[in-house]
């Protein structure tokens, strides 16, 4: 199912939600960490719990209930709306970023039940900020960063020693045992990540979003630049 | 580089790049939408109820199955093939 993304931000654009809740059923919504994190205040829980209860596909994408639900969806709708995920937000719009990140956005095709209306009378940047996405896109774009480190790190280490072979996102496929919940990189938990990076370093663990998200990546990138 | 460091940063890679959207067949490109669906390779012991293992695959192949290939599945022992591999398919 390909999808043309044709959009930018000044393409003309309305969608008015009218809470059907069709488009939470059937879906894998993945969880970044700053999703994760946003979710786990939300719940008043720790990041850590939030993995296990909430996640599967190793901390990767949200649960779903038997009924093919979002684990989020009561019978009041999303029972975590203020802090929901960026994919949640965006919808029936979807974005990608291409390597030159041009950033471009198209728009997925309607559940056939979906109440909500779509017109064009507004624009894709008008529906972004009422989706309060910017936070999102900002958090994304600094693990994004991060990400590119990795990998690039990661290509150096194979380069070097002729590394594993069928390494890399496109080709492990997402492996999860069944039972258990492992996260597939611890480095996802950030609230285990600073928790430990702060021990070690004699330091209080910030409680503000954005100080944790920077001090994860720090930490990471630390870690990044020791290997 | 350790070699533990190594498959740590090989399993981060993965996980960061599937949560931010860098999967499937352009990995430069980050895509930000809702999935419709999943596909699931999953194993059980015959007659056992709890599954051992499940195995997310990636978008090269829900890509293929969308474009309505016949998909083969194949189990090898390091680089032989098993021909009567101990699979029945549930």
């Amino acid at each position: 199912m390909s999808l043309a993304f044709e959009l930018d931000r000044e393409s003309p654009f309305s969608f008015i939600c009218k809470a059907c809740s069709k488009c939470c059923y059937q879906k894998a919504i993945k969880v970044a960490p700053y999703e994760a994190l946003r979710l786990s205040r939300n719940l008043g829980i720790t990041t850590t719990e939030f993995f296990d209860t909430y996640t599967e596909g190793g901390g990767t994408f949200l649960k779903i209930k038997p009924d093919m639900s979002c684990i989020f969806l009561s019978n009041q709708g999303c029972s975590v709306h203020p802090d929901r995920p960026l994919v949640c937000r965006l919808y029936p719009l979807a974005q990608t970023i291409d390597a030159e990140g041009k950033e471009r956005f198209g728009k997925m095709p309607p559940h056939p039940d979906c109440r909500g209306v779509y017109n064009k009378d507004s624009t894709v940047e008008d529906y972004l900020k009422s989706q309060e996405v910017a936070p999102y896109l900002r958090m994304e774009k600094r693990y994004t960063a991060l990400y590119r480190k990795m990998e690039t790190k990661l290509a150096h280490f194979k380069n070097e020693t002729n590394g594993f072979e069928q390494v890399g996102p496109d080709n492990v496929g997402n492996a999860t045992e069944v039972s258990g919940q492992a996260l597939h990189s611890p480095l996802l938990d950030i609230d285990v990540t600073i928790e430990s990076y702060c021990k070690k370093h004699g330091t209080k663990p910030p409680v503000n979003l954005e100080e944790m998200v920077t001090l994860h990546i720090k930490s990471i990138e630390d870690w990044l630049n020791k290997l | 580089m350790k070699r533990r460091d190594a498959m740590k940063l090989t399993a981060a890679v993965a996980a960061f790049g599937s949560v931010l959207g860098f999967t499937g067949l352009s990995a430069s490109s980050s895509v930000q939408r809702l999935k419709w669906e999943r596909f699931y390779l999953k194993f059980w012991i015959e007659g056992q109820q709890n599954g051992m293992y499940s195995f997310q695959l990636p978008n090269t192949i829900v890509n293929a199955i969308h474009q309505k290939n016949k998909i083969l599945i194949k189990l090898y022992r390091n680089d032989s093939q098993i021909h009567t591999p101990p699979f029945s398919w549930g």
